[in-house]
Formats: structure tokens, sequence, C-alpha cells
């Protein structure tokens, strides 16, 4: 008797652990595609000041969002979009703080440099509505799958950073929109802030 | 060394099975790099409210605040001729460089079973500023630390051991990107030829 449970104990338990470690792999979570880099010039909307380019491409197709997030993140309240910062300048250091971006909804006057427009009263600050979707992407998936999609989120977030001379940046701001309805317009405006200056300036984009 | 050919096929599968996941273990410690120390007098400011952060995540919290204020300091020391740890940048009297770390966020993977690996993600942002207040450097370093999940009963160590990977990487890529930016480099050459 004493043997064959010895004979269980040492043939049994590895056996199941092989069995559990050939069933890993064939569990197959969510793909993600990585969005492809593209030059601000290659953006929808683009702008610059004093060598400072920004690129700004919003991400509406549902097609899009399910390949590069796993997710519609438009039906949970977020419309992905992906931003470029290049710093083109030879000499100055520039500095994006993440902190600082605001957004305001159905605001739209066209492109362009905007801080004067009677808009930028309506704007509130993006990190105070929502840090990101990370913490909101709740589906029907298993609970692997769902801490997958977050992850892959957090990882696409743009994040702030020293821009370097000749340096660039990439990623995604994931912007609050009504979940149902059509899209108002929206006003984007993200400060950047050259090295040594004390005040920032801002690129407005509306659309 | 084997007492019967079913306990020496045991340990063979044993190890075969163990072996990939000790190797992960020992994957997910940053290795230490080399640093050109920048010359300055830094002060890092770890206030109680950061090293008592705690984020949830899932229903689960991340006590990544207590590690980072235990690793940080120790791991700038690698990067800078002096560091010293602050409550307030006010504190920072003396300081050339006054370092101000803040987290941004945490993702985790979950796992299927008790010995497949969990992956951390930790996002943590710097702000660097001169003596007069002036920010002259802002980046944000991802760090993150692989390990198995163990059981129900090994969850707590586990988990710590997850955070710590994950801070202890961080650190490491935050020297490192610290020592790499030539905005450091130019507030070192700043304060070298400051009278």
């Amino acid at each position: 008797m004493r043997r064959i449970v010895r004979g269980l104990i040492s043939s049994g338990l590895p056996c199941m652990l092989v069995l559990l470690s050939f069933g890993r792999p064939a569990y197959a979570g969510p793909k993600f595609a990585d969005y492809p880099q593209r030059k601000a010039s290659e953006c929808a909307f683009k702008e610059d000041k004093l060598g400072l380019v920004i690129g700004v491409q919003p991400v509406e197709d549902l097609n899009d969002q399910k390949n590069y997030f796993d997710s519609d993140l438009t039906k949970k309240g977020f419309i992905p979009v992906y931003i470029v910062i290049e710093n083109q300048s030879s000499a100055d250091g520039f500095l994006f703080d993440k902190a600082g971006v605001k957004i305001g909804v159905g605001t739209a006057n066209g492109s362009g440099p905007n801080t004067n427009s009677k808009s930028v009263e309506t704007l509130q600050v993006v990190s105070a509505l929502v840090i990101s979707p990370v913490g909101l992407i709740i589906g029907a998936k298993l609970a692997k799958d769902e801490a997958l999609v977050q992850t892959n989120i957090l990882k696409k977030e743009v994040q702030s950073k020293t821009l370097s001379p000749g340096s660039s940046t990439s990623g995604f701001l994931y912007l609050p929109v009504p979940k149902a309805g059509p899209r108002q317009p929206i006003h984007l405006m993200i400060p950047i802030t050259r090295s040594g200056d004390d005040e920032p300036f801002n690129l407005d984009f509306n659309f | 060394m084997f007492k019967s050919p079913v306990a020496a096929l045991a340990s063979a599968l044993m190890l075969l099975i163990f072996l990939p996941e000790l190797c992960l273990t020992a994957r997910s410690q940053a290795a230490p790099s080399t640093v050109q120390k920048l010359n300055l007098n830094a002060a890092v400011v770890v206030d109680p409210e950061f090293c008592a952060t705690k984020i949830k995540k899932n229903h689960e919290t991340f006590e990544v605040g207590k590690d980072a204020c235990e690793v940080l300091k120790p791991t700038l020391e690698e990067g800078f001729s002096r560091v010293t740890s602050v409550a307030t940048d006010k504190d920072a009297v003396d300081a050339q460089a006054i370092i101000m770390p803040r987290f941004v966020d945490v993702s985790a993977t979950k796992t299927m079973g008790a010995f497949s690996t969990r992956e951390l993600t930790v996002l943590l942002e710097w702000t660097v500023k001169n003596k007069s207040g002036r920010t002259g450097w802002i980046e944000t370093v991802q760090g993150s630390g692989k390990n198995h999940m163990g059981n129900a009963f090994s969850y707590k160590t586990d988990l710590k051991q997850i955070i710590n990977y994950a801070v202890r990487d961080l650190a490491h890529k935050s020297v490192i990107a610290m020592d790499a930016s030539p905005e450091m480099r130019k507030l070192e050459q700043r304060t070298a030829s400051a009278p």
C-alpha cells in the first residue's frame, strides 16, 4: 500500500504538473497590433511653434480600436487620440507635461493656435476628468484577458517627457466622450514648455 | 543519487517544469548598469504620502510607495555624486537638483494557474527642478517585474516580490534615463560654472 502511495506521489504529481505546463501555451490571449508609428506631418492635424511640431490622429474607426486595443473604447466613453511630438529644433529642449493637457467638448472652430479663444474657458484638464480608461475597461471577457487589455492600453498611453533637440515621443491620449450619440467636436490644448522658460505655450487642435 | 528510476524521472520532470520559472524570476530582477555619475548634489523628495502610495486595480492593492521609498535613494546614489532624502522640496536647501517622483499608474496581468507568470507594470513620473525652482527635466519611466504568482497561500509574498522587482527595475531605468539626458548634463554644466 505504501509503495502504491509513494508511486502515485512520485509519478502522478509530476504528470499532473506536466499536463498543466503543456496546457498553458494552448491558451491564447488577446492579440494587440502595434499602432504604426507616423510622423507629425502624416497625421490628420498638425501644428508647430518654435521648432516643436505636434501631430494628432484620432482613432475613431471601431475596427482599428479592436485591432490596436482589443476593445471598443468609444462605447466605453473614450476616444483614443494618437499624438506625436517632434522637437525639430537644433538648440532648444521642450517639456511635455501630460498633466496640463486640456479638453473642451463642443467648441471646435477650426484647427490652429487658439489661446485667446473664448473656448479656452470651457476647457478642462484631462487628467482631472480621468487619468486613463485603464481602470474602466470591464467587458464580458475572461479576467486574464481584461487585465491584458488594460496593460496594453497603459503601455500605449503617451507620457510626460523632456524632448531634447531632434527627439520625439508618441502615444495615445484617451479623451472622454459621451458613450452614446454622435460625437461632439473636441478642442484639445497641449501645453509645451521650452526648456529654460517659466511659462508654457499651447498648441490647439479642433476635430 | 536516486533510489528508483521513478524518483529520477520525477526529479527530471520537476526540473523541466520549474527551470523556466526560475530563469524568469532571475530575469525579472534589474541588472545593474554602468552610469557616469552626474556631479550634482541632489535631493529626492519622498514625502509620507508618496511612501504610503497604494494603487488599487481590479480588486487588488499594489503597495508601491513603501518599496519605492526604500529603493529610490540608494539607487539614485548610483547616478549622482550626492543624494539626500527630504520630505518636501522646501527642505532641499543645499540641493542643486530637486528630484520629485510621482506614481502615474500600475497594471498587472492575471494568471490562470499557480505556476503561470505574471507581469506588473509601474509608471513613475520624475520632475527635476533646479535651485531656483525651474523645471528642467520631466520624464515618465516604466518599470516591470515578472514572477510566478503561486497559490492562495503564497499570494501575499509573491505580490510583494513582483512589486519589488518592478520598483527596482523602475529605479534603475530612472538612473539610466537621468544619466543619458542632455538636459541633466546641461544642469550639471551650469551648476559647475555658477559662482
